[in-house]
């Protein structure tokens, strides 16, 4: 390798430890997995919508017409299944592409009532990078696996915080916009019946520290790209978006609950140091 | 890194050129969003408009259902009345109904959930579109909560 091409293609598929790679996998499909049977019946029981409700998105905007209910147990089902076997590393090539487009239909047809859940389209992309990665043999597929879903993890973030400049301008940077999202997200979760902080309400009053949190808002998204300069950085990153994700759950009360359990930064992170984790990908992939 | 000695590559055509074709078009797959108008959203690809707006002001108008009570007070019909767990998602159903003119259609099956859950002594189900000041609901002030305005859609009685 020695051309730019040839170093750029050296820095998007780089060599790796496999063991990392099978920890980020069996997290990201362990944790999909325990999300999906958690909300089983979120997902599975489609009658509790009116069919005029059904605003399909994604994968699911060929549907002219929601399923019939029984159909939407049989394939929320089947997914945990499928999950569980990718979880475990079982024939993992069949399995990985057919659980990650089982979990992309069943989570985008749960979005297709009228509101999207952004929580989850991280979790999609991961699992599917995993499925491409296939049995993750080889130190390259394994680096490859990781640095690619560091990479989706990092451009969300990135294309969150471009949305907000682009949307928001000025007010986002003056605190503004986020005090009036504060007081007005409260306000309707009172006002639905829903869990809401108590918090919002208090800073939502606070100029100086709507700001604060607005520019750290805005320097955990758009400074996201530097997670992918040196290990150091990237771990410096994980902590304050994860400290990000925190102070939403505080402050909104909506859980962000992939990278709050971490598993979201599995790939930044040197994961294959706990030693319980290493012995279990040892269990589901032979030689780590 | 520490274990890049491995079994065998099995995976096919795994050079490093090949993969780095598919993390770039993954990334054009994720940047994609930015590229479309501003507020579009689909799954999983989005470009995350949910808090983005900056013009939000603290003026709004919220769609949801209300139980009325005996002593003709209401209180907010929670989202599983309204047939899911997600409040957004509640309020987007709502909304849904009231812009398609099926608020009634909406207001009889919170009143049969509301009937079966027998969670509160409530007597009707309201479907509205209430607007409120952000700023003055969290003052403090005697009354600060009441909508500036509301428009009741559709009403029920919950049978007993």
């Amino acid at each position: 390798m020695s051309g730019p091409v040839d170093r750029l293609a050296g820095w998007l598929a780089p060599e790796g430890p496999r063991s990392r790679a099978v920890i980020a996998r069996m997290l990201a499909g362990a944790f999909a997995t325990a999300y999906l049977l958690v909300r089983l019946r979120y997902f599975a029981d489609g009658e509790r919508h009116a069919p005029s409700d059904f605003a399909p998105v994604g994968v699911c905007a060929i549907l002219g017409a929601p399923l019939p209910a029984g159909a939407t147990w049989v394939i929320a089902v089947l997914t945990a299944a499928l999950g569980v076997a990718f979880t475990a590393g079982r024939r993992i090539r069949i399995v990985g592409p057919a659980f990650f487009v089982a979990l992309l239909w069943t989570l985008s047809y749960a979005s297709s009532w009228g509101k999207i859940l952004h929580s989850e389209n991280l979790l999609v992309l991961h699992v599917g990078i995993f499925a491409l990665a296939g049995d993750l043999r080889g130190a390259r597929v394994a680096g490859w696996a990781l640095r690619a879903a560091a990479i989706a993890t990092v451009l969300t973030y990135v294309v969150a915080g471009v949305t907000k400049l682009r949307s928001g301008g000025g007010a986002w940077l003056s605190g503004d916009a986020l005090g009036s999202w504060l007081a007005w997200d409260a306000l309707r979760k009172i006002e639905l019946g829903s869990l809401h902080s108590p918090l919002a309400a208090r800073i939502a009053g606070s100029p100086p520290l709507l700001q604060a949190f607005a520019l750290y808002t805005l320097a955990v998204e758009l400074g996201a790209p530097l997670a992918l300069v040196s290990r150091r950085s990237a771990y410096g990153w994980v902590a304050l978006a994860w400290l990000f994700h925190l102070g939403i759950a505080a402050t909104m009360a909506i859980g962000f609950f992939y990278p709050l359990s971490g598993v979201a930064f599995a790939a930044l992170l040197p994961v294959e140091r706990v030693a319980p984790l290493r012995r279990l990908a040892g269990r589901v992939a032979p030689g780590v | 890194m520490t274990d890049r000695a491995g079994p065998p590559a099995s995976s096919p055509a795994a050079s490093p050129r090949t993969l780095a074709t598919v993390t770039l078009v993954l990334g054009a797959l994720v940047l994609s969003p930015l590229a479309r108008a501003r507020g579009w959203d689909s799954f999983p690809l989005s470009s995350y408009p949910m808090f983005a707006r900056g013009n939000l002001g603290s003026v709004n108008e919220l769609a949801h259902a209300l139980l009325v009570l005996a002593d003709g007070t209401r209180v907010p019909a929670s989202p599983s009345l309204v047939g899911t767990p997600e409040p957004m998602v509640a309020t987007a159903i709502v909304r849904g109904h009231v812009t398609r003119g099926t608020a009634a259609d909406l207001c009889a099956s919170v009143a049969a959930r509301a009937r079966d859950a027998r969670a509160v002594d409530a007597m009707a189900v309201e479907i509205a579109t209430s607007t409120f000041d952000a700023r003055r609901y969290f003052s403090g002030a005697p009354g600060a909560r009441a909508p500036l305005e509301r428009t009741v859609h559709a009403r029920c009685e919950i049978a007993r």
